[in-house]
């Protein structure tokens, strides 16, 4: 996919203190995404008000340890990722795909505990079917969990720029760009994380 | 290809919606029922105010082939984007738009058989109720395959006609678009048919779109540099001769 740089927008040089970070049209999709997962937020925490109990019941049902790991592992990921960006943005492209590449792992093993939890939860007898709160944490995390996917295959297209020849402003606002989307990812995880795991 | 003509098919999407919406009313889809309802309630939904709501059936099929002539320019768009010298993501476009009009059709029919004889057996009636019901939330492919084609072609466009935003909030409301698509998982919720996320927000986003992308290929149809239909060129010539 060519990426063309609108002509309008501002250069990475131009005027660091002022710009939009990554590219304007990016923060569209960011804030969208942002605003409908907060009403997710507000539509678990309506429904239960309505029926803590039941919700109490079935939270205690979680494994608050493997959502602390996948909490510290999305986090690490996104430190690898701002580092990386900013060698990038700083003009030292060379080293960053390392990085990225370890945030990338720490992106997968985000996904296999999630596979791990999901299995014992299925092995548990409990669904998307299995009441209120089940069908909310399978819904939420489930879309979460795509997102995290998409974000998986950014990072690899990021590393393949970054290791190509032709390196210019473009590429470093597409790494940039791309950083923003993977914090959006993270942020709404540690939301999705209190939500689910550790409020009772 | 005229202007006038362009013009049209642009604001097709927007009268789509416009005439979506209120058919929706006049045949009481919305607000939506609740898939709770006993077969006899629903029987008795399907037989009151049948006049009404038969004429909002003919409004709704009527509504559906709006589409067509919509998704067709923004497949011309598409064309004129894109380097190659082939158009895969326009004819995407093209089948997500036949399909969108199909998504509309067949519900349509199956609201139609549902009010056609008030005085059949209530458990038919709520059959044919959530044949109508679930295609006509469930149903995500054709506006997911538009969503992203638009959005893929614009983030991806070698000839700059629509602003980079637009692909953004293309792959945000392909994103929207999938809420509905487990509708038959639930009975109630925020999931169900008549749920707040499967179809309030769905169709708002809906709606929102076909608003959007027509005022934007209406801006493109008034825009001056070589936007009009016949700066598109044919498959058996080199793309290079576009008129950039």
């Amino acid at each position: 996919m060519t990426l063309i740089r609108q002509s309008g927008a501002p250069g990475t040089s131009a005027d660091p203190g002022r710009r939009v970070p990554g590219e304007e049209g990016i923060w569209v999709f960011v804030l969208g995404d942002m605003t409908v997962f907060a009403l997710f937020f507000a539509t678990f925490m309506y429904s239960r008000g309505k029926n803590h109990a039941v919700f109490a019941r079935d939270h205690a049902e979680l494994h608050v340890s493997l959502g602390t790991v996948n909490t510290v592992l999305l986090l690490s990921s996104s430190l690898l990722v701002v580092l990386a960006v900013q060698r990038v943005l700083g003009g030292r492209h060379a080293g960053a795909w390392q990085l990225i590449a370890g945030g990338l792992c720490c992106g997968a093993g985000f996904v296999a505990v999630k596979a791990v939890e999901w299995t014992q939860l299925f092995a548990a007898r409990k669904g998307v079917g299995s009441g209120e709160f089940f069908s909310y944490y399978f819904m939420f995390t489930g879309i979460h969990l795509m997102h995290v996917l998409i974000g998986l295959a950014v990072l690899s297209r990021l590393i393949v720029v970054i290791r190509r020849a032709e390196f210019t402003d473009k590429q470093a606002r597409l790494c940039e760009t791309g950083g923003i989307f993977w914090h959006m990812v993270d942020l709404l995880w540690v939301v999705l994380f209190a939500l689910f795991y550790l409020v009772r | 290809m005229t202007q006038g003509i362009q013009k049209t098919m642009a604001v097709s999407g927007a009268a789509f919606v416009l005439l979506l919406f209120p058919a929706m009313i006049m045949i009481g889809l919305l607000p939506p029922m609740s898939p709770m309802r006993t077969a006899n309630e629903v029987a008795q939904f399907w037989s009151t105010n049948t006049g009404l709501k038969r004429l909002g059936i003919v409004l709704l099929l009527a509504a559906s082939g709006l589409q067509a002539p919509f998704g067709a320019l923004i497949a011309i768009r598409l064309r004129q984007m894109g380097a190659g010298r082939y158009s895969p993501l326009a004819y995407t476009e093209l089948v997500g738009t036949g399909l969108a009009v199909v998504a509309i059709l067949m519900p349509t029919f199956a609201f139609a058989a549902a009010s056609y004889r008030p005085e059949r057996d209530p458990q038919i009636t709520q059959a044919l109720n959530d044949l109508g019901w679930l295609p006509f939330i469930m149903n995500w492919p054709p506006a997911v395959i538009q969503a992203l084609a638009i959005g893929f072609g614009i983030l991806g466009a070698t000839h700059e006609i629509w602003p980079r935003w637009l692909g953004y909030f293309n792959v945000w409301c392909g994103f929207i678009f999938l809420a509905g698509g487990l509708a038959v998982l639930f009975k109630n919720g925020v999931f169900a048919w008549n749920g707040l996320l499967a179809f309030w927000l769905a169709a708002v986003v809906f709606g929102l779109w076909f608003l959007i992308m027509s005022w934007q290929l209406w801006v493109s149809v008034a825009a001056p540099e070589g936007n009009s239909v016949s700066s598109a060129v044919p498959e058996n010539e080199p793309r290079s001769q576009l008129r950039q």
